[in-house]
């Protein structure tokens, strides 16, 4: 099974591209990737609700979202206040699923 | 028998968040006996500059003691020392003309010249490969 | 004296690495150096506004950033030093913050004000 992890770094409502990238992301884990998401710098905006239909889709479709735990706590973004699918992942953590299990294609945005 | 990767950076030091999240990639993935190449390209080049200095900040009135103003070198630097703490590899290839244009040759002992058939060395032999493009848009 | 509005767009740049804001940092230094500059928060930057962001605690290699930004900080010191802050509101709300969690000293503008603003500012810099 192909593995894609997806690094999206850029705000989800001011960041070019952050919409088709969850498009995407959601396009491959439909054809049966194995898809993962990890919402880092501006891109953990996106950890609130409602900032974006794209990434509820992507999720819906199977795609796995992690956030960057230290990019939540710079921002004061609180477990509290973000979507129940969003997962916090520490960047050690997120390196060890990225080339577990064979390696992943990695794709920053 | 460790896993590779290789990283591909492209922006200048103190302009992008980028730079911040790739090094503790990079770090992390040390720490877990993974092999880290690093391709400089463009503005990354600037990354390893050897005459990069830690300065005072008149805006909080700090001097350059109190500030302790961290250098992207030093974080290779430590990176490099990191590596040889884990037994891993860790090459750090700042292209060569890239350097040229921009007159930043004078890096530290961690990084070497090269160019593109480095980084096609590198991802030809690593486990997985990220580029972490320089974006204005 | 000429009246400037900077509009802060982008967030978070390098914000760990340089240990500041460079666009707060340099517009706090003309203000020092007696300008009158006014921020605006738009994007990504309203979450500049947000009252508890813990950015502390980095270390690469064996390298620590000890004094990393702390944005809605640098921004009450601005509005220590006679700077305003405005603060986007349809912004705020495009990126799902609360507003019960925004530094309650700035003041938060629709966007139609935002760009009202401009004509009370003798210059406007985009960042």
């Amino acid at each position: 099974m192909n593995r894609y992890c997806f690094i999206a770094s850029r705000c989800a409502v001011s960041g070019t591209g952050t919409q088709d990238l969850y498009r995407r992301a959601a396009v491959l884990a439909r054809s049966g990737a194995a898809v993962s998401i990890y919402l880092v710098q501006n891109g953990v905006m996106a950890s609130r609700p409602q900032v974006s239909n794209a990434l509820d889709e992507a999720h819906a479709q199977g795609v796995r979202v992690f956030a960057d735990d230290f990019s939540l706590r710079e921002r004061g973004i609180t477990a509290s206040e973000m979507r129940p699918f969003v997962e916090p992942l520490a960047v050690d953590q997120w390196v060890r699923h990225a080339l577990s299990n064979g390696a992943a294609k990695l794709i920053w945005h | 028998m460790n896993k590779t990767i290789t990283l591909c950076l492209m922006d200048p030091p103190y302009e992008s968040a980028n730079t911040t999240t790739a090094l503790r990639i990079v770090d992390a993935a040390i720490r877990q006996h993974v092999n880290v190449n690093v391709f400089a390209y463009e503005g990354a080049v600037a990354l390893t500059v050897k005459d990069q200095a830690p300065h005072a900040n008149p805006v909080h009135g700090t001097s350059v003691e109190e500030e302790k103003h961290p250098t992207t070198k030093d974080f290779v630097a430590s990176l490099a020392r990191l590596a040889d703490a884990m037994n891993v590899n860790f090459d750090w290839v700042n292209c060569g003309l890239c350097v040229d244009e921009r007159g930043t040759g004078n890096v530290i002992e961690s990084a070497r010249r090269g160019g593109p058939p480095d980084f096609l060395e590198m991802v030809s032999t690593s486990d997985a490969s990220l580029v972490v493009p320089t974006r204005r848009d | 004296m000429n009246r400037i509005l900077s509009i802060v767009t982008t967030a978070y740049r390098a914000t760990q690495e340089e240990q500041d804001d460079a666009v707060l940092w340099v517009n706090r230094a003309l203000v020092n150096g007696g300008a009158q500059i006014d921020f605006l928060l738009q994007g990504s930057a309203v979450n500049y506004a947000v009252a508890r962001q813990d950015p502390a605690g980095l270390v690469i290699g064996s390298v620590a950033i000890e004094r990393p930004a702390v944005p809605p900080a640098d921004l009450l010191a601005a509005q220590d030093s006679g700077m305003q802050v405005f603060v986007d509101r349809d912004d705020v709300e495009a990126l799902g913050i609360e507003p019960g969690s925004l530094e309650r000293q700035f003041e938060l503008i629709p966007k139609t004000s935002a760009t009202a603003l401009f004509e009370h500012y003798d210059q406007v810099w985009l960042w």
